[in-house]
């Protein structure tokens, strides 16, 4: 466990680990994940399915599946320590400090209400008076949302909202929420390229004209560097690199991480090819490095010590053998 | 048209029989008698002129009349459904009570003790049949420590109907101002409704587990949680909201299962409800009795689905597209 | 009514599915009770339905372990006895009215259009009758007849039997069909009822050979159920005095028996078999499917 930054961090995670228990024995999604999140910022996460993405979100609301727990390391908002807050504390920070968008824009909203109700809810669930009226917000929030007619969106149902209006809907029920640092859960992938693109867009600059920070997670790398400042790559629950944009893409030190970008060539826009090898089991425990079936640059060490950790500078993190500078 | 049906169905089943009239009105009658009885119950015509007869009186809400005692039907199930509806709303209510808030619990905290005792009681329910806990209860509860009275009807002896409002004795006496006698109805009210309220309620408590659950693993749940709502905001907005369709649904169904379980608890409890009425129509092989009893109980069990029906389309904005 | 069809088998899987653990304790207990239905006759103290007049309404004794009624027979035999009458019949009528239901489902599955409409619309009539007032019914129509004379052989040496069998496969007929339905309905455009129906194999051919295999998880999963449900049925229905008459020996008809003189105390004589109605059942949701748990839909074999 690493001491609490004062470094003006608006999140920190260190050590990370979450343990879900199922039938068929327990689970470690997580294993030991470093993150740092600054005001303002826009951070992406990449990894493939199954690498950890999505519990890190919920991580850090402290929103577990059944039978999960976050079972080590330590969560940090502004200094507090998210893991010790009582329920009332939780329940403040959840929302008007954080709000998270959903994978599954539609199922993410409540079937049996209107999208005005669940608006204002979140709206007055975090905020006072002082910050207008709750309807009045809805309104300008769907239209800042490109709605050409908010009004009529206010009405309906989640059922009656297309894949791309539903997102858009889940973003203003994050924006209600007022909050410093927003969460976004591959909030693209179920739409259609040109919604896509439109989506991330909106999402980037609604965020950025609020002075909020955003941690966005997808499996794709393009969607990513479109909107990050910064990128971590995830692999087998630990984030293995993290750095800058122009750092990540252009001068990639985890061999994962190069591996990533040949598959996606950002600039020809090729077909994707795949990694070889297996995505490992989170069933398993991993001391050493989880990478290494699959890895071109494998060395001896590597199977035998644990991994070190190399953190030139606050922005920059890499956990590999190889270390910076040998690409 | 499910309606029309089941009379059609009901009417050709009681009627295919001959002439049961020897069973209805006892041996000691004569051969020209019951002639007679059956030329003017009109028992000699040509089935399907029996059935026009009967269905154009059925449209009048005539159901025809008992073949022992000459009472119209419809005026007997009128005066005994009352009972039966006192009863089965009771035993709604015995059911409401203990399967909402436990399956509700049980959904949350699924391993946990309220969650095992629901489980238990419903275990208990299903295997146990309605008659005979009924016995067992008033053998425990009134031979051997006598807490209710004997299991002969709605009032102990002494005791006077309420005028009739309602229909249940219990809320009469009360609007009649007369506590001791809502206290007498009750007495005589809390075993049979319990018996048939625990019998026919599992099915209740593991809808509401089940529907409860599936909406708190939801993801707008988790959504809600995250936007900072409070637990007590979530419960009542989403979960509850999202969770009664189904329980609803089952409620009514629970409701045709509680028409048929009223037979053998008002036989047990000497009810004077329409299911002791149907079995007493048996007994003399009076069909139109039992004719009358179905299609009422059948109708009965058609307009609540109706209302569900109805309801659902209120409460759930998907249904109404 | 849609919302109907889509609770039905839910409906019945709620009423009789028990928690996973202990399942084969309650295996155990059923295969006991099968074993009681078919050695019975050899096992029993007494006759159970010879009458000892001097010996009315004893309660529990090493003579007569659990009582005797008021006739004077003796319960512990006739609650043995009883266990081959319920188990009997329930078997029949399920097996009855689940083999034709199931039959006509997957026809409907097959057919589709009218046929399915028709037989939906038989299912939904049959359905909206409360199950004891349907076999009231049936009871008050063929109670009387005579019409079952030349068939009363083996268990059904009465027509009560008769009567009952046909009730009890009448309430698992829309059960079994709407069941069965549902599920193979999603198969009809299957690749391999395609390929079938190319093979030139007909309608009822592919029925049998390729809709029955695919829907048997399901019909098995339905049948523990519907048989702990038959008991019930049976054992009501001869409470209220219909089905089987004293004295042949039935856990309802005993009950009745007995129902009379719980008033006075004598507990014995409804206790008994009111406690082995409870057991079958409670032995009989050892098998069943929880409706939570996804049945395994067989391969299609040939």
């Amino acid at each position: 466990m690493t001491a609490a930054p004062a470094n003006g961090a608006l999140l920190t995670l260190s050590e990370i680990e979450v343990t879900i228990h199922t039938a068929t024995g327990p689970v470690h999604p997580l294993q030991g994940v470093d993150l740092e999140v600054y005001p303002g910022e826009t951070v992406g996460l990449v990894g493939e399915s199954g690498s950890g993405k999505t519990m890190t979100l919920r991580s850090i609301l402290r929103l577990m599946p059944p039978g999960g727990a976050v079972t080590g390391g330590a969560i940090e908002w502004e200094g507090r320590p998210v893991l010790d807050m009582d329920p009332d504390e939780l329940q403040s920070y959840r929302g008007a400090d954080v709000a998270m968008i959903y994978q599954n824009p539609v199922s993410a909203l409540d079937p049996m209400l209107k999208v005005k109700r669940q608006i204002v809810d979140a709206f007055e669930a975090n905020r006072n008076e002082a910050d207008g009226d709750p309807e009045e917000f809805a309104r300008s929030t769907l239209r800042d949302l490109e709605f050409g007619d908010p009004e009529a969106v206010l009405r309906r149902y989640p059922h009656q909202l297309s894949g791309g209006m539903a997102q858009r809907v889940n973003i203003a029920l994050a924006l209600a929420c007022g909050p410093a640092l927003i969460l976004a859960d591959e909030p693209t992938t179920g739409l259609d390229m040109t919604t896509q693109i439109r989506v991330l867009d909106l999402l980037e600059r609604q965020v950025s004209a609020r002075n909020a920070a955003l941690l966005f997670i997808s499996h794709d790398l393009r969607a990513v560097a479109r909107v990050s400042r910064r990128i971590g790559i995830m692999y087998a629950g630990r984030v293995v690199e993290f750095g800058t944009r122009e750092r990540i893409l252009n001068e990639p030190s985890h061999p994962y991480t190069r591996a990533l970008l040949e598959c996606v060539d950002l600039r020809t826009g090729e077909r994707p090819r795949s990694i070889p090898g297996l995505v490992p089991k989170m069933t398993e425990v991993y001391e050493l490095c989880a990478f290494r079936d699959r890895c071109v640059s494998r060395m001896e060490v590597c199977d035998r010590e644990p991994l070190p950790r190399c953190e030139p500078d606050e922005r920059n993190m890499l956990l590999c053998h190889l270390g910076y500078g040998n690409g | 048209m499910v309606l029309f049906s089941v009379v059609v169905l009901s009417f050709a089943v009681t009627r295919s029989t001959g002439t049961p009239l020897y069973a209805a009105l006892g041996i000691q009658v004569s051969e020209e008698m019951i002639e007679a009885r059956a030329e003017m119950m009109g028992l000699n015509d040509p089935i399907h002129v029996q059935f026009t007869t009967y269905a154009a009186a059925l449209l009048r809400g005539d159901l025809g009349a008992s073949r022992r005692t000459f009472v119209p039907v419809a005026e007997d199930i009128a005066r005994k459904l009352p009972a039966t509806a006192e009863l089965v709303f009771f035993s709604m209510v015995v059911g409401s009570i203990w399967t909402i808030p436990l399956g509700v619990r049980a959904a949350m905290r699924p391993n946990g003790p309220i969650g095992k005792l629901g489980e238990g009681i419903s275990q208990f329910g299903v295997t146990v049949p309605a008659f005979w806990l009924g016995l067992l209860l008033i053998f425990l509860l009134y031979f051997l420590w006598p807490v209710f009275p004997a299991p002969l009807g709605r009032l102990g002896r002494g005791f006077d109907p309420p005028a009739m409002v309602t229909g249940f004795y219990t809320v009469d006496a009360l609007l009649a101002g007369n506590p001791a006698l809502a206290w007498e109805a009750l007495r005589h009210l809390i075993l049979p409704a319990v018996t048939l309220g625990v019998t026919s309620s599992p099915p209740m408590f593991r809808v509401t587990r089940a529907a409860v659950s599936e909406v708190l693993a939801s993801p707008y749940v988790e959504a809600a949680h995250s936007y900072g709502l409070s637990r007590r905001k979530v419960m009542i907005r989403d979960v509850f909201r999202n969770a009664s369709p189904p329980v609803l649904n089952l409620a009514a169904m629970t409701f045709g299962y509680l028409i048929g379980g009223a037979v053998l608890v008002e036989v047990v409890f000497s009810w004077p409800g329409i299911g002791s009425y149907a079995v007493w129509g048996m007994e003399f092989s009076d069909y139109d009795v039992v004719l009358g009893v179905v299609i009422v109980s059948a109708a009965i069990y058609v307009l609540l689905y109706f209302i569900v029906d109805l309801l659902q389309y209120a409460m759930d904005p998907r249904v109404r597209n | 009514m849609v919302t109907r069809s889509q609770t039905d088998r839910s409906l019945l899987s709620r009423i009789f599915v028990g928690p996973t653990k202990g399942r084969t304790v309650r295996r155990s207990i059923f295969f006991l009770l099968l074993l009681v239905a078919v050695i019975g006759p050899w096992i029993v103290t007494h006759d159970p339905i010879r009458p000892d007049p001097f010996n009315t309404l004893a309660p529990p004794s090493a003579e007569h372990w659990f009582g005797t009624d008021r006739l004077g027979l003796d319960i512990f035999s006739r609650v043995v006895a009883g266990t081959r009458t319920d188990f009997t019949l329930a078997l029949i009528g399920v097996l009855l009215g689940g083999g034709l239901g199931s039959l006509m489902g997957a026809w409907a599955a097959y057919r589709r259009g009218w046929v399915d409409t028709v037989l939906l619309r038989v299912v939904e009539v049959l359905q909206s009758f409360p199950v004891l007032l349907l076999g009231l019914a049936l009871f008050a129509a063929l109670g009387s007849l005579d019409i079952f004379e030349p068939f009363l052989f083996g268990p059904f040496d009465d027509t009560g039997k008769v009567v009952l069998t046909i009730a009890i496969a009448s309430v698992n007929f829309p059960s079994y069909l709407r069941q069965v339905r549902s599920v193979l309905l999603p198969l009809t455009d299957a690749e391999f009822v395609q390929a079938a129906k190319c093979s030139g194999l007909g309608g009822w051919g592919i029925v049998w050979k390729h809709f029955i295999p695919n829907a048997r998880g399901q019909i098995l999963a339905l049948f523990a159920l519907t048989c702990a449900y038959a008991i019930q049925i049976i054992a009501g229905l001869s409470f209220i005095g219909l089905g089987i008459e004293p004295p042949h020996p039935e856990w309802g008809a005993m009950i009745r028996e007995g129902a009379t003189v719980i008033i006075q105390g004598k507990w014995w004589a409804s206790l008994f078999p009111g406690a082995a109605i409870a057991l079958s059942v409670y032995s009989l949701t050892g098998f069943s499917v929880g409706s939570d748990t996804p049945i395994d839909p067989a391969s299609p074999s040939s």
